[in-house]
């Protein structure tokens, strides 16, 4: 680190707290923070600890798009952050945000490179040149001329990435870049990470999980209750005692010291068995002629890249789809795709079209009208959500939407319950609460599959792996001693 | 820099991004009621607009309100402007346009955009300008359809429900009144929903 | 992938169109110019869609042999039958600019200048289109597993689904609009564009050619009249 001190000062905050318009509290506050020119700092911490934030001052939309109030000294490349439009600001930072989605403009890719540079006047003459560039900058060649809406979440990131590198900034500000990421997205983004910051480009990342940024970081700083707490360097970061990385509440920095919790298991009565299953998306097929048995009590990490049709299978279990050919078995019974949805039940990755009530204990009211205020609290307490028990569904973070979701889950109570990626953008506190809930489930009798990217929840939850290798192969193993396997597929392409 | 502290009563680009999402799930509802209803060629006549009155009502009175300040009711009809005439000729864009203007020049005055009964107001402007404009189309084509050596009393019967002042009220009755039904239950939602988690103040 | 046309040239195919559209009375002028602009839309490469039309103009064509003047039961009279053809011209007509590529319509606001007032919202509904679907069917699935959806309660229904709708498009929206600040979409300075709208020669031909086309429509529609 002693080698960026002389450099100099890109971004400083003296004091610096931000309060959202209509919020109770501040989000950050007495923050005091110093970031050199080329420098790689991670900021991370629990679900609303302010990391977000303090990328939002940065790039200016705190006070001028979110429209909150800001005290204390802040300054961008010697000038106060308030005192640039934010038009200038994308000039100097340029900003990668959480959800690839609803990042994205024009339908195709080089429109969407081309997006920055076009704003800022780049002449016709040296478009093509910029966009080029950038499109290699992220080995993305194979992406050009293609549309970006059907692009998995991985390809749609590197394009977000490319159309800010087009634009050249001095500094990259990214909150939670790998939320939506499987794990080989995340190795390519720590490649375009590394990238930059070899050419000199100061970066900055919000996020929680850290094994990936390991080898890039020159700090690591730890946010709670929107200050800054403590700070490590990666040396640190990785020689942190389990116990107290745990204790402290962040994610696993070394994925080698991963231990499993694989769950025991006592009774073998089957609940779901696949026979031969077929689907096709306009006629392309999208799995053919899958088999696998699942039992009570087990619960099975649903692995395989995107596009391998991992979510198609989770609908077609619960009924929302219907299947080309091949039969669902239910408890030995086979049934009808229209019948699956009184044995499955199925939580997507969209919390947002999952919640109907205008508050937390009127959603779980909704699908159990007689229920005693004494059960919906028993069930919010568990999921940690009973404080906001008032609150409309709306207002909660991610993090707390998704366990409403599950919670609605275990009110609807059917023998099988799929989700998917119930980890994205959790941190570590809310990742340990789902993974001991849904163990306390399996040994209950519950059979879960979980359609995740994650290797570290994956390892503490799960006792059995489905990989979907491709279109006609799954592979059905053990997780008992084969953690490098669940890796390796997890890697995979 | 001095323009960027005036933010809140411009149009910035958040507000450019919630009036073209919603006239996008408008259009594309619109759309699919259309179809839905569209087999019987009586109900799309009379009735069409009037659904699309209550159906819509929701979406266009949160984005109002979420934009809160002047635009929306007019960048709503041009945008309906620009696509019916595309669709069915030049003439329905005047049409749209006038429309919207006095849909607009109805939420007159400050803060009306926060005001449920100016915004309701607005939208039954705009829902009747719908509904008008399906015989406005007849007029069109009538002479044309004349030509086609037909007699006017074929005419006259077969274009009976669009030409006839009691048809033509019924539609425009029914759009009015379904439109500031379609807006209370909106209201509902809007205080219900949307105020008390804070995405409308 | 078929021959691309600048956006004045797909203007005034339509612009002709219309005249046209007006004044034409004799079946068989109506039924060769649909012929005529399914060879406009293949040229372009709509296959598809030149399909799809042409199925709809053949129902609609029997449907008005087999009426013959008296209509389809009172839910067609003759004059709908007679009136779908004609929209459906239009449509024909107006597939080429319905069908731009979201990049090249903003390239056209950009060069004929267009207000930001409606330039930029028309740049994110083009941008939500696609996803809107999926945002629907996300909404009925989840209510649909949890049992929610019931015809007797039509209003919760309509709750249901609306309100999450409205809290997802919501979000985008916001989500969309820091992207794109962030991106100097407010940059009060000059944008460029790495489209280039060229009126090339093809435009010249087909521009004279549709012209033509009307103009011997218009004189054969006087004759048969007579």
């Amino acid at each position: 680190m002693s080698g960026y001190e002389k450099r100099q000062t890109v971004v400083s905050f003296e004091n610096v707290s931000f309060q959202y318009p209509g919020a109770k509290g501040s989000s950050v506050k007495d923050i005091n923070l110093d970031i050199k020119s080329g420098e790689f700092v991670v900021l991370t911490g629990g679900s609303g600890c302010g990391k977000t934030t303090i990328t939002r001052i940065i790039n200016g939309l705190a006070e001028k798009f979110y429209e909150g109030t800001l005290t204390g000294k802040t300054s961008l490349l010697g000038c106060p952050i308030s005192d640039y439009p934010v038009y200038e600001i994308g000039k100097l930072v340029g900003s990668i945000f959480q959800d690839p989605r609803s990042q994205f403009f024009a339908s195709i890719t080089e429109d969407e490179v081309a997006f920055g540079c076009e704003n800022y006047g780049v002449p016709f003459e040296e478009l093509e040149t910029r966009v080029a560039e950038a499109v290699r900058g992220i080995n993305g060649e194979m992406l050009l001329g293609k549309e970006i809406y059907p692009m998995s979440s991985g390809e749609k990131q590197k394009i977000a990435v490319a159309s800010v590198s087009a634009v050249n900034p001095k500094i990259y500000v990214f909150d939670e870049p790998s939320a939506n990421l499987d794990m080989f997205s995340v190795e390519a983004l720590k490649g375009l990470m590394g990238k930059l910051k070899e050419e000199g480009h100061t970066v900055l990342v919000a996020e929680h999980r850290l094994y990936y940024l390991t080898d890039l970081a020159d700090r690591f700083l730890y946010m709670e209750n929107g200050r800054l707490e403590k700070e490590w360097s990666s040396e640190e970061l990785l020689q942190l005692p389990e116990q107290e990385r745990k204790t402290i509440g962040i994610r696993i920095a070394d994925l080698h010291k991963i231990e499993t919790a694989i769950p025991e298991k006592a009774e073998q009565s089957e609940i779901l068995s696949v026979c031969a299953l077929s689907f096709a998306y306009r006629r392309k097929p999208v799995f053919e002629n899958l088999s696998f048995k699942a039992y009570s009590g087990d619960l099975i990490a649903v692995i395989g890249h995107n596009g391998v049709g991992k979510t198609t299978l989770a609908n077609i279990l619960c009924g929302i789809k219907k299947e080309k050919s091949g039969k669902v078995l239910y408890c030995g019974r086979e049934v009808s795709w229209k019948r699956r949805r009184n044995f499955a039940y199925f939580v997507t990755q969209n919390t947002d079209s999952q919640l109907f009530g205008d508050s937390v204990a009127e959603e779980l009211k909704l699908n159990r009208k007689n229920a005693e205020d004494g059960q919906i609290e028993e069930l919010l307490r568990l999921y940690g959500l009973y404080e906001w028990c008032d609150f409309h569904p709306a207002t909660l973070s991610g993090g707390q939407k998704q366990r409403l979701t599950l919670a609605v889950s275990d009110w609807i109570d059917t023998p099988v319950l799929i989700l998917d990626e119930p980890t994205s953008g959790l941190d570590f506190q809310n990742m340990r609460r789902i993974s001991d809930h849904l163990k306390s489930l399996a040994e209950k009798g519950k059979t879960i599959l979980i359609i995740t990217h994650d290797f570290e929840f994956a390892a503490m939850t799960c006792n059995r792996a489905l990989y979907f290798s491709d279109k006609s192969h799954v592979e059905d193993f053990s997780l008992q001693g084969n953690l490098d396997k669940l890796y390796s597929c997890l890697m995979a392409q | 820099m001095e323009k960027e502290k005036s933010v809140s009563t411009k149009f910035s680009v958040k507000d450019a991004a919630t009036i073209g999402i919603f006239c996008a799930i408008m259009f594309v509802v619109f759309m699919a009621y259309s179809m839905l209803t569209g087999a019987s060629l009586f109900y799309s006549m009379i009735f069409n607009a009037a659904g699309a009155g209550f159906i819509l009502a929701p979406f266009y009175v949160y984005m109002s309100m979420k934009v809160g300040k002047h635009g929306p009711a007019l960048v709503y009809n041009i945008m309906w402007a620009v696509i019916a005439g595309l669709m069915m000729g030049p003439f329905m864009i005047p049409w749209f346009l006038g429309g919207g203007i006095i849909a607009e020049l109805s939420m007159w005055g400050k803060d009306s955009y926060h005001d449920i009964k100016r915004v309701s107001v607005s939208w039954v402007i705009t829902a009747l300008v719908r509904a008008a404009h399906g015989m406005s189309e007849i007029w069109f084509f009538k002479d044309a359809f004349l030509a086609t050596g037909v007699s006017e009393e074929q005419v006259q019967i077969q274009t009976q429900y669009y030409t006839d002042p009691k048809w033509v009220l019924l539609s425009l009755v029914a759009t009015a009144v379904l439109a500031v039904l379609g807006c209370m239950i909106s209201n509902k939602l809007i205080v219900k929903h949307f105020r008390k988690s804070g995405a409308i103040r | 992938m078929g021959i691309k046309f600048d956006f004045r040239t797909k203007l005034l195919v339509i612009v002709l169109m219309m005249s046209l559209v007006a004044v034409l009375t004799s079946d068989i002028l109506i039924y060769t110019l649909l012929g005529l602009l399914c060879i406009y839309l293949l040229i372009q490469g709509f296959y598809r869609q030149t399909v799809k039309y042409f199925v709809v103009c053949c129902v609609f064509i029997v449907l008005r042999l087999y009426s013959d003047g008296n209509g389809v039961t009172f839910l067609m009279p003759e004059m709908f039958l007679f009136m779908i053809l004609r929209i459906l011209m239009m449509v024909m007509a107006a597939q080429p600019v319905l069908g731009m590529p979201p990049g090249e319509v903003v390239a056209v606001f950009k060069k004929i200048h267009a207000p930001n007032g409606i330039a930029l919202p028309v740049t994110f509904t083009l941008r939500f289109f696609p996803t809107i679907r999926s945002e629907f069917s996300d909404v009925f699935a989840s209510l649909r597993l949890r049992k929610l959806l019931s015809w007797r309660h039509p209003l919760d229904a309509m709750e249901y689904i609306v309100t999450p709708v409205i809290f997802r498009s919501s979000r985008i929206a916001e989500e969309l609009a820091a992207s794109a600040e962030s991106r100097g979409i407010s940059n009060p300075g000059v944008h460029s564009c790495r489209r280039k709208l060229l009126f090339r020669k093809r435009d010249w031909i087909m521009c004279v050619a549709a012209i033509a086309v009307t103009v011997m429509y218009f004189v054969l529609e006087r004759t048969v009249a007579v």
